[in-house]
């Protein structure tokens, strides 16, 4: 009721998600059956049946019988092609085959497949709302694979909304769909965010390399002094010595290998971290350095090379995303 | 612009195509500048298509589309008027075929193009004219189809048997539809074709007149009687009468007014009151009652054996006894009538109109009327006068296609000099010899005669037939036919007995009756025609009614909306159950079948089989599940392994018993 009030059209919407839901429940893969398929005419086919009432106009007011025939002739033909246009989709069978991982914002390609059966079938569109078309022909009995792609919007496992799968076919007056919910799951990593780099880690071991750190605890060398340099590092025995203000250096064993901590960017909230350390890990690969990660309840140790940043990016990406998700759901709920 | 909004090549190869058949038949009827500046507009188009040209800016197509509204207007007088809405509906679907460059615009040509197909139907309504109207639907639809396909040129045969293939499917629904789509009739007065370009028997006569129609020939109109037909002698067509001379033309009186009444008496079906004047004429009882198809004329008249009386709106009947129809005969023309081949009319002639029934032009053909005024004096009565007259033409003249041409006293020429002519040569000398001699008198024109197909009469323009009416005391208006007297097989059994080639007009079939193969032709094409104009062309309200009441026995609007609808699904239906038969699942082969229906039966229980999943993994879920029925799941699962990768008849046989007695319960 709340719906209704609200606006007729969103009543709609809603009832027909319903139907969506009971018809086209999500399975990785469909076979277009009478229940999920819809026929409406098209722009074109009211004016068609535009032109077949002038038609039709001109013969009874002639009493010409061959026009009066002829105006049948184009109802006719519109309602053949209500057929033609249905067969075109019906009894196919849709498939996914795979979705490729992207980060958040890009476009993930979906592979799909989609079988005609026995039929051949012609000018049949794929799309996404806001993603790729293709139009295809289908040769009977010859299975073709389809490439899509589908921009993501959120990380996570993305679900893309319903494929649209529809055809004109054969005179654009009838439109004959299907929005397919084909079970696809984005692997979708956090959209990358430039950050700085990443602040280093002091270790104990005594491993790794020497680096001249503040804060370290061993004395290095000695160095000229800078204005701003801390005063209290000032060598003051050589000042005295008459060698000048110099300012002593002291040294660290600092862990070459990067590690992405999650506790190391400080004052930042969970996706603003996660887009960082995304960002890091795919500029630590890109620099052929080792990098390992830090994250609650996750640590993945140092290494490099693709199948290790997938596993990173994978971390990343389904770090908390059912948090995220449900946030976005309130918050579009809310709108 | 996008690709999705781009032209397929395909589908404008088919659109040119689909133009051109378009326009052809129109394109004879159109003033000559249109009919070229469709050929440049449709040049420029292929260029265009070709890339060679550009298309035409925003000043071009502005003064092209003024200048054409221009032209019209100065050529027709007007705009309103169906020649000039059909011309300027020619010009629009060009112009916007030259400016497309987008689908949309396509759509619009192609809407246009069906409209412009149905005009055709206008001027002409033959079989032939449907079966264009066919071919130029068909290559619209095709036109339609590829602008949909995304095809190269070289595959642009692709369109074409789908669109053969949905024009043929909507036949049996198209005729359904029209059969029992509820008929409204005229729901506004439209204009009606219009034609300067008169057909058959013009309102005059001259010398050559008719040699001229019987030479270039053509269908007049068909005539079906609904007893048997009466004789050829007795089939006078009368169409108009001619009573006024000047020398060398006959034309009809031009009455103003007419003393007693009105000159016209139109049918009026609401009251069918009727003149007193018309009861002057008294049938003596020969009737007969036929129904006439009167090809278009473009002029009033209607033809009708003597005595006619039509009960058609629209019509009426002049004092002459002739009918005419109120607007012209625009189009193909459909009436009934019931005469009376003998009649009398019993009263005398006013004396105003015996003058005018006797007018002669002065000093014109003296010797002619000198010899009327001796042979006058010397006969004692009209009937003799008049059989004296045709024994002197029986004797001596000529009836010919070839007469010589006649100078300015062109009675007495003929008459005394070169007795040599048509029809009209001698019903003109008759008439002129009566009047002189004192005797009302008046040419009668229309066909005489006619060739029977069938079991109908064609009357062609070869049949047209001018005569002669003399008025003798006591019995009215007498026919008189001095052809007849020339050639009496003319009259007896048709112009082709005495010239069997009269026709020979090239283009008329007529011209072709010495070749018997193409005479059988012609006439099976006049049947066709005959037919369809029968069947399709007078298929109306009344025969709507009579269907539904040959299938129901009673008829109500209820019943024809039911039946239509319902023969409409019916034939959908069956095509769609043709469909669905092709795209019927394939049988699974033995033993996949049975285990399939083994699978099944976990319809529900928590081990469905997974789709692509193995016959060992699934049995293997299975038991585990239900370790109950362990023995039997591997069993099966064994007799079908056997069964189907090792071709074990027995095992397959084993296996369908097994499944058959498998039971989860």
């Amino acid at each position: 009721m709340l719906m209704l009030l609200r606006s007729p059209r969103q009543y709609f919407r809603s009832q027909f998600d319903r139907i969506l839901e009971r018809n086209i429940p999500a399975n990785n893969s469909h076979q277009l059956t009478q229940r999920k398929l819809f026929i409406l005419p098209t722009k074109t086919g009211l004016g068609f049946i535009f032109a077949t009432a002038l038609v039709w106009l001109v013969g009874t007011n002639y009493e010409n019988n061959l026009a009066l025939a002829f105006s049948y002739f184009l109802l006719a033909l519109f309602h053949v092609c209500i057929l033609h246009t249905f067969k075109n989709l019906h009894q196919g069978i849709l498939r996914c085959v795979s979705a490729s991982p992207v980060f958040c914002g890009e476009s993930s390609e979906i592979q799909l497949v989609f079988n005609p059966g026995r039929l051949s079938r012609q000018s049949i569109q794929f799309s996404w709302p806001d993603g790729s078309v293709l139009v295809e022909d289908f040769g009977a009995e010859k299975e073709k694979k389809i490439t899509l792609f589908v921009p993501t919007k959120y990380r996570g496992w993305y679900k893309p909304p319903r494929l649209v799968v529809e055809t004109q076919h054969p005179l654009g007056l009838w439109r004959c769909w299907s929005l397919v919910d084909l079970d696809i799951q984005i692997l979708t990593y956090p959209k990358p965010m430039v950050s700085g780099p990443m602040p280093q880690t002091i270790t104990n071991k005594n491993e790794g390399k020497l680096h001249s750190v503040h804060g370290g605890e061993d004395f290095h060398s000695l160095k000229e002094y800078q204005p701003g340099d801390s005063l209290k590092h000032i060598a003051w025995k050589q000042y005295a010595r008459g060698q000048g203000l110099l300012t002593k250096s002291f040294s660290a064993y600092v862990d070459t290998r990067l590690w992405l901590d999650w506790d190391l960017l400080v004052g930042l909230d969970r996706e603003a971290r996660l887009s960082r350390l995304t960002y890091l890990a795919v500029d630590a690969e890109k620099c052929g350095a080792d990098y390992g990660l830090r994250i609650p309840g996750i640590e993945i140790s140092p290494d490099k090379g693709v199948n290790h940043l997938n596993t990173v990016l994978k971390s990343l990406a389904l770090f908390e995303f059912e948090l995220e998700h449900a946030r976005r759901d309130t918050q579009r709920k809310k709108n | 612009m996008a690709k999705v909004e781009q032209i397929p090549r395909n589908c404008f190869a088919w659109l040119l195509l689909a133009l051109i058949a378009v326009i052809i038949p129109h394109g004879l009827r159109l003033p000559v500048w249109e009919s070229i500046a469709l050929v440049l507009v449709l040049t420029w188009r292929v260029q265009l298509y070709r890339g060679v040209w550009t298309y035409p800016n925003r000043l071009v197509k502005t003064v092209l589309t003024i200048g054409s509204a221009v032209g019209l207007f100065l050529q027709y007088g007007t705009l309103y008027g169906l020649d000039p809405m059909v011309a300027l509906l020619m010009i629009s679907i060009m112009l916007k075929a030259l400016e497309m460059n987008k689908k949309r615009d396509v759509i619009v040509v192609i809407f246009l193009g069906f409209f412009t197909t149905s005009t055709q139907f206008l001027f002409s309504q033959t079989v032939f004219a449907f079966l264009y109207a066919l071919l130029c639907l068909a290559l619209l639809v095709a036109a339609q189809i590829s602008l949909y396909q995304e095809r190269q040129l070289s595959e642009m045969a692709e369109a074409f048997p789908m669109a053969g293939k949905i024009v043929l499917q909507s036949i049996p629904v198209m005729l359904i539809l029209f059969l029992l789509f509820p008929r409204v009739g005229s729901l506004w007065a439209v204009p009606l074709p219009q034609s300067d370009a008169t057909t058959g028997i013009s309102d005059s006569m001259s010398p050559g007149d008719f040699s001229k129609l019987s030479k270039n020939g053509g269908k007049a109109f068909t005539a079906s009687f609904d007893g048997d037909i009466p004789a050829h002698r007795d089939l006078y067509w009368r169409g108009l009468v001619l009573s006024h001379f000047d020398g060398r033309t006959w034309s009809p009186n031009r009455w103003g007014s007419y003393p007693g009444g009105e000159l016209v008496d139109w049918v009026d079906s609401a009251t069918s009151k009727k003149a007193d004047w018309r009861s002057w004429a008294v049938p003596v009882g020969n009737p007969v009652d036929y129904e006439i198809i009167l090809e278009p004329t473009h002029q009033p008249w209607l033809f009708s054996l003597p005595l006619a009386e039509l009960n058609h709106d629209e019509t009426g009947i002049t004092r002459n006894y002739t009918w005419i129809k109120k607007g012209g005969v625009s189009q193909r023309f459909r009436y009934r009538v019931e005469s009376d081949l003998s009649y009398e009319m019993a009263r005398n002639l006013p004396p105003w109109l015996r003058q005018l029934e006797l007018q002669l032009p002065d000093d014109f053909n003296p010797r002619t009327v000198a010899t009327a005024r001796q042979w006058a004096q010397e006969e004692s009565s009209t009937e003799a006068l008049i059989s004296r007259f045709l024994n002197f033409i029986t004797r001596e003249f000529t009836y010919t296609l070839e007469p010589p041409l006649l100078g300015e006293h062109t009675v007495d020429e003929f008459l005394w000099q070169s007795q040599r002519g048509f029809c009209e040569h001698f019903a003109s000398s008759f008439v002129i010899f009566m009047r002189a001699a004192g005797v009302p008198a008046r040419v009668v024109t229309g066909y005489q005669g006619g060739e029977k197909i069938e079991d109908f009469l064609q009357v062609s323009q070869a049949d047209a037939h001018a005569w002669a009416e003399v008025w003798i005391r006591d019995r009215g208006w007498v026919r008189v036919d001095p052809t007849s007297a020339v050639a009496p097989s003319r009259i007896e059994s048709g112009i082709r007995s005495v010239f069997p080639r009269s026709v020979n007009n090239p283009l008329s079939m007529e011209a072709y009756t010495h070749i018997s193969l193409l005479n059988e032709l012609r006439k099976q094409i006049d049947i066709w025609d005959y037919n369809w104009q029968r069947w399709v062309l007078n298929y109306n309200k009344d025969n709507q009614v009579g269907l539904l009441e040959k299938i129901f026995g009673r008829v109500s609007a209820w019943h024809a909306g039911a039946t239509m609808v319902f023969g409409v699904a019916l034939i959908i239906g069956l095509i769609t159950a043709y469909y669905w038969w092709q795209t019927r699942p394939k049988p699974l082969p033995p033993g996949l079948a049975e285990f399939s229906k083994f699978c099944k039966k976990f319809k529900n229980s928590g081990v469905e089989r997974h789709t692509g999943e193995g016959s060992r993994d699934f049995a293997k879920r299975a038991s585990s599940k239900f370790p109950q029925h362990k023995d039997a799941i591997e069993e099966i699962t064994r007799l079908f392994e056997r069964g189907v990768y090792a071709e074990d008849f027995e095992a397959l046989k084993e296996l369908k018993v097994k499944v058959k007695r498998f039971s989860l319960k």
